[in-house]
């Protein structure tokens, strides 16, 4: 589990009310506490680290306004990644008009290695090398959990397509991590 | 088939993963595991399937680099604010519909000022037609996916600029109409429908709240709706009338338009005299480029060839063979076209305006009887002709108004001014002004100056542009308040109602900043007497930053006695700091992305925030292939010089990448400054930019401050912006 020190849900709920107010304290606290977990998620999302970056900064711009619309009934650390996957997409989107998709792939494994143990940062890097579209899909449902239909609210796509993005983000994995034909 | 077969054959690759996935159940997933058991290959695939999946959700974590926290607190203590999404998108249709940035920022600074909720642009809100390509009179359905800054809303409505066949250039003067409620359906879509009248042929739309105060203009885009035909193509009239509605808004668009037209319509001579206008003011020339003129000669002879002959074309088809004739410098093809025009349509709005230049104003110039007597007898013929839009019924009202208003007799003056005023309804100051000049008229050019004010103060919502909400609707009006009230006050003043006219003129002073107002108001007041009114008032025209240092020795000599040489600059002072006020007033924030990528002439990519170095900057989104940019080009040039005097720097960026022959071309129209160009659309992107040339000035902390603004008001705007900074810096402990 990422959160660490602030598994108190009184200690927690003193801290969201007082970043709820801007206090540089009370976000930095917050900061040290979900910096990986927010920056993973845009990182793996958005595929950058520059766009990233972005996303955190906005992220924690935006959090003092925005935890006021916080129920507390509900889990902090879902509801930051639930808002930081939406920050996060917004960036992806807004680029996708503007730029092409990545032009070409190629392997970055050697093919004749069928059978071994993925190794992370492969799966990283090999993430950054496929198309948005499909990146985002996997992302969100075998990083982050999310199910088809959650997905497809989430994308604004239907359950289905979600369904078909992952199946070719997969395929496309398999090519770069040099999986089974 | 037989289970045997069944189990040997390999499942679809959507098979398999879902029962990767765990996601198929009964009897497909045993079919499946009866293949996978006897299958290496399927086998290895769900293997690496769930492997990759595992592998992904380790949970490793990944470090964000220093500095984040402190530059988000910064931005925050900066005044910074951010509108998270809360909520999930609306459903999108299409990647080209995903295009606007995303967050909501509200940005309040040093409580001087507070600035309403901004749209960094985040997910594209979409308005669709239902049918998206309707035939004239049909009922369209139209859904709107709405932007989160409409997310409170329970109903919205749509405003349209309508076009029909005749309408003009430009959208000056161009009504807007609500034609559509929407109602709420859904979390973030709206419904509504309305009939699109028979007469319309384009229209653009935007989506608003139902007081106007937000306002989705789709990026100043706009949505477009084009009339067409049953086999699917817009009709040529749509066409010609989407070419209209973007001049001045995107001259590429414009030409695209027309070249459209061309080409869906190759036998109708206007694609062909569309072309002929618009590329020469595409690529900002006078004229063909050396290229462009023997092709476009080559189409025009060969639609020469088909239509000479044909008896069955109408007064447009002859108007435009004539333009594309001239078009193609084809001398003899124009003559030939202009005769049958002349002969067939004597009515036609062309034909109205080759009579009274060729056989009224040359030959007759001189004669200002013989040429209103010609006028009055062309007026008789056609005043009752229903639709008075076109070249010709301008040409002949305008003619007759000047040429009227020159003989000072205040029957045909009269006479003129009324039809010119039913040809020309928004022109009605034009019309005061000519009647003003002769006293006994000097009461209908009162009536329709206060019935323009009036009519003007009321902000009708039918004047307010599609893209623009009330308020900032009520801050474009002050201008041509400002300038009413100035004319106003001068009618008044020569009808010697002189109190009447300070109360004009004084309004005129106290509402927006214009130095030529001042300057004719102060003239005023010193005709009436009121030196220290024109004192005050010739000090506004001493602060503004396009006036000359050497001025205060001009309002010595025209104040004489009145000029007090030691509250002089107090003056100045103060009339800086209320051109500072209101131009904050026009003053918005909102925040760039951290990095945005420029590359420069050598090849060297430099971040925005690098270029600007902290300081106020004007932002110049400039293109090549643009004829309104490159004939800005010598205004930049000089611009940028005084800007730079100043400490404010000066980024043009231009949309092309960087090569020898793009420096010379600015360089030979004045532009030495360097040029920083967008090859990764970063900038356009960020800055929103849709036409150019688009200006924006940006302050110390990399933030748009004010936003499509104009060169005229840039050095001003960038100057008040300056002082905000130093004056804020200033009250820091």
């Amino acid at each position: 589990m990422r959160i660490s020190s602030l598994n108190d849900q009184e200690d927690l709920g003193t801290l969201l009310a007082q970043a709820s107010t801007g206090a540089p304290d009370a976000l930095a606290s917050l900061f040290r506490t979900y910096r990986t977990m927010v920056f993973g998620i845009a990182l793996r999302i958005g595929g950058s680290p520059s766009d990233a970056e972005d996303v955190m900064q906005d992220v924690f711009v935006g959090l003092p306004e925005a935890l006021q619309s916080f129920e507390e009934r509900g889990s902090f650390e879902g509801w930051l990644s639930r808002v930081t996957t939406r920050v996060a997409l917004m960036r992806v989107r807004r680029a996708r008009f503007w730029r092409p998709l990545r032009a070409s792939m190629e392997s970055v494994a050697d093919p004749q290695r069928l059978d071994v143990v993925i190794e992370r940062v492969e799966i990283e890097q090999a993430l950054a090398r496929i198309p948005n579209r499909l990146r985002i899909v996997f992302v969100l449902r075998e990083i982050e959990g999310y199910s088809h239909a959650e997905i497809g609210k989430l994308l604004g796509i239907s359950k289905n397509t979600s369904e078909v993005r992952l199946f070719r983000a997969r395929k496309k994995l398999r090519k770069l991590l040099g999986g089974p034909p | 088939m037989s289970r045997t077969n069944r189990t040997s054959r390999h499942p679809s690759e959507r098979t398999l993963h879902r029962f990767a996935d765990a996601d198929l159940s009964g009897s497909p997933a045993e079919r499946v595991a009866s293949h996978v058991s006897v299958c290496p290959h399927c086998r290895a695939r769900i293997r690496f399937i769930r492997v990759l999946g595992r592998a992904a959700s380790d949970g490793v974590e990944i470090e964000p680099p220093a500095g984040i926290l402190e530059r988000a607190l910064a931005r925050r203590a900066a005044g910074e604010r951010i509108r998270l999404p809360l909520n999930d998108p609306p459903r999108l249709r299409s990647a080209s519909a995903l295009a606007r940035a995303a967050i909501l920022i509200i940005a309040i600074v040093g409580g001087i000022f507070a600035v309403g909720v901004r749209e960094l642009g985040a997910f594209r809100s979409d308005l669709s037609f239902q049918p998206s390509r309707p035939e004239r009179g049909e009922r369209i359905a139209l859904t709107y996916r709405a932007d989160p800054g409409m997310a409170e809303q329970q109903e919205l409505r749509v405003r349209a600029r309508l076009r029909s066949k005749h309408d003009e250039n430009y959208n000056v003067g161009m009504k807007t109409t609500v034609v559509a409620t929407l109602v709420r359906t859904d979390d973030l879509l709206f419904r509504g429908s309305f009939t699109l009248p028979d007469s319309i042929v384009y229209a653009v739309f935007a989506v608003e709240t139902l007081d106007g105060r937000i306002v989705d203009n789709n990026g100043r885009r706009l949505w477009e709706l084009s009339v067409h035909q049953a086999d699917g193509r817009p009709i040529a009239e749509a066409l010609e009338q989407r070419s209209s509605d973007m001049m001045g808004r995107n001259w590429e668009l414009a030409f695209e338009s027309a070249k459209e037209l061309a080409r869906q319509y190759p036998s109708d001579p206007h694609g062909l005299s569309a072309v002929s206008f618009f590329e020469p003011l595409a690529l900002g020339t006078t004229a063909w480029s050396d290229s462009g003129l023997p092709r476009f000669q080559e189409r025009f002879a060969q639609l020469n060839r088909e239509l000479r002959d044909r008896q069955d074309l109408d007064g447009d088809a002859l108007q435009w063979m004539m333009l594309a004739a001239r078009g193609a410098k084809d001398s003899i093809a124009s003559e030939h076209w202009r005769t049958a025009l002349l002969r067939r349509f004597p009515h036609h709005t062309q034909s109205l305006q080759l009579h009274i230049v060729y056989d009224i104003l040359v030959p007759h110039y001189k004669d200002t009887t013989r040429v209103l007597h010609e006028l009055d007898s062309v007026w008789t013929v056609v005043e009752h002709e229903p639709d008075k839009g076109g070249p010709g019924y301008r040409h002949l009202v305008r003619q007759g108004l000047n040429f009227a208003a020159g003989t000072r007799d205040a029957d045909l003056t009269i006479r003129w001014a009324e039809r010119f005023l039913a040809v020309f309804p928004s022109l009605s100051t034009e019309v005061a002004a000519r009647l003003a000049a002769i006293p006994t008229l000097r009461q209908r050019a009162i009536q329709i100056l206060e019935a323009e004010l009036d009519r003007v103060e009321a902000a009708p919502d039918e004047d307010r542009p599609l893209e623009m909400t009330v308020e900032e609707n009520q801050r474009r009006l002050e201008i041509p308040i400002q300038r009413l009230s100035n004319q106003f006050g001068r009618v008044l003043l020569d009808d010697g109602q002189t109190e009447r006219a300070a109360e004009s003129l004084q309004r005129a002073v106290n509402i927006g900043w214009n130095t030529k107002v001042f300057r004719s108001v102060a003239e005023v007041q010193l005709e009436l007497g009121q030196a220290s009114a024109a004192f005050r008032t010739l000090a506004r025209v001493a602060a503004d930053p396009t006036t000359t240092a050497s001025f205060a020795d001009t309002a010595r000599e025209r104040l004489g006695q009145a000029f007090d040489p030691s509250s002089w600059e107090e003056h100045v002072r103060t009339a800086r700091e209320t051109m500072h006020r209101r131009t904050l007033r026009d003053a918005t924030m909102r925040s760039l992305p951290e990095r945005i990528r420029l590359v420069t002439r050598d090849g060297t990519t430099r971040t925005f925030r690098e270029i600007t170095n902290s300081r106020v900057t004007l932002v110049v989104i400039w293109n090549r292939y643009c004829g309104e940019a490159i004939q800005a080009l010598p205004d930049i040039g000089r611009l940028a010089q005084v800007l730079e005097e100043r400490g404010i720097a000066v980024v043009i960026v231009a949309e092309q990448p960087p090569s020898d022959d793009l420096y010379e071309f600015v360089r030979e129209r004045g532009v030495t400054q360097p040029l920083y160009h967008d090859t990764r659309h970063e900038a356009t992107r960020a800055f929103n930019s849709w036409g150019t040339p688009e200006y924006f000035i940006t302050d110390e902390l990399g933030r748009i401050r004010f936003e499509y603004t104009d060169l005229f008001s840039a050095l001003r705007q960038a100057e008040a912006l300056t002082e905000e900074i130093a004056t804020t810096e200033g009250s820091q402990p």
